[in-house]
């Protein structure tokens, strides 16, 4: 049975064949020789009691490995470092675990995979880890007031900036109309305005550029 | 050259105008656009002064021991610090993936072996690990004395701890009697302890 299973751990073969294999090795699930009519064992097959037990304590234990095999996923490394990357190094300052080469580094991007393999979800995982560890793990300061200051202050800051701009763009407005009104109706009697032709040192100079050109 | 000015109406004219026609809101005279840039400055600045305010807060060396309530790791109740009045408490921040935890952890483990019956709590803090690792750090070193995990790291908060190893040994009234900020040594520990137990 062991030379079985560790042929199974060298050989790389799927469970199911091993399974196979290591069932037709068992006497009571052999069949009986024609001949004798007994099994390889030398018993009669299913009527060998100790030796079914054992049968079928072993086919149970194989199920439950085969289920446990099925549960568990092969995670890849870029599996992996894609949630790590959405998390801090919890002994330096603001580097991505990702990228982290430290100890403890390793140890946490460790148990990201395992709990991929686990069959967690992104979210679950992110989520132990903060539970586990605190809020630093995702970037967020841990004390509670600054946590509170760095979170409110960008919606503040972008608060009064809109509120900022929608008063200078409703001054714009209420302030350009009347302008924009004025310069046009300004703009317009200009150019229907006729040349005043009875100003005198204007019809002057006129007439005395007519007369030096005869 | 005064008679000109005087005959110019409008250099008399001395009234202030009002701020808000040139944009502001006429609060002490800025425009709009200064005080939002005031009040971001305002705002970056508290978030920064804080952040370097709580940087350069150091681990307490003296005074009352701050209060803590964790599971232990081996799943045997809680470990509450304020339960251990009347007992000298070592409190031993450590992390498996700290190399100088790994050298200190048999001579906590010989400390509380020495001490554990004299009235002497020792409590480890696994900072920054995980419940994995943790306990096979545990297994491997065959430690006995009660662990417990930093949930959120939050005793490390209370305690301003800046790294592992860090041990603070607190007296029977719940004082910080020491705080050693190296790996610690059975010679250092056992001569706090004894003086402690002399004293009480």
């Amino acid at each position: 049975m062991r030379s079985t299973w560790g042929m199974f751990v060298k050989s790389g073969k799927k469970l199911p064949e091993t399974m196979f294999l290591v069932l037709t090795r068992i006497p009571a699930f052999c069949p009986p020789s024609p001949s004798t009519g007994r099994g390889p064992g030398g018993g009669v097959g299913l009527y060998r009691t100790p030796t079914i037990i054992v049968s079928i304590v072993l086919l149970v234990l194989l199920s439950f490995a085969s289920f446990a095999h099925a549960q568990q996923r092969d995670v890849t490394a870029d599996e992996v470092n894609a949630i790590a990357k959405k998390l801090y190094c919890p002994v330096c300052e603001n580097v991505p675990l990702d990228a982290c080469p430290t100890a403890a580094c390793v140890q946490w991007r460790n148990e990201i995979r395992l709990q991929l393999e686990e069959g967690q979800s992104e979210e679950q995982i992110i989520q132990s880890f903060v539970d586990r560890f605190g809020d630093l793990v995702v970037g967020t300061p841990q004390d509670p007031t600054l946590r509170a200051l760095s979170l409110v202050t960008p919606v503040i800051l972008g608060l009064v900036a809109a509120v900022g701009a929608g008063l200078v763009f409703m001054r714009w407005q209420r302030t350009s109309t009347p302008q924009r009104s004025a310069a046009v109706a300004n703009n317009e009697q200009q150019n229907d305005t006729p040349v005043d032709l009875t100003d005198d040192d204007y019809r002057a100079r006129i007439e005395r550029d007519l007369k030096e050109r005869r | 050259m005064s008679d000109v000015i005087d005959e110019l109406d409008f250099l008399q004219d001395v009234t202030p105008r009002p701020q808000h026609e040139d944009g502001g809101f006429g609060f002490f005279g800025l425009s709009l656009g200064s005080w939002v840039l005031l009040i971001g400055v305002l705002a970056v600045a508290a978030v920064f002064g804080f952040a370097l305010l709580k940087r350069h807060e150091t681990q307490p060396t003296g005074g009352p021991a701050p209060d803590f309530r964790t599971p232990l790791l081996n799943g045997e109740g809680d470990f509450v610090l304020s339960e251990h009045r009347g007992e000298v408490v070592i409190v031993n921040f450590w992390a498996s993936w700290c190399v100088p935890c790994r050298r200190e952890a048999p001579v906590l483990q010989a400390t509380w072996e020495r001490f554990k019956d004299r009235g002497v709590t020792l409590i480890g803090i696994a900072h920054e690990d995980t419940d994995r690792d943790s306990l096979a750090f545990i297994e491997e070193f065959g430690i006995t004395y009660p662990n417990a995990p930093d949930i959120r790291s939050s005793i490390s908060a209370q305690y301003n701890i800046l790294g592992v190893p860090e041990t603070f040994i607190i007296d029977q009234d719940g004082n910080i009697a020491e705080f050693i900020y190296a790996e610690v040594t059975e010679e250092r520990l056992a001569a706090t302890i004894e003086q402690l137990l002399a004293e009480f």
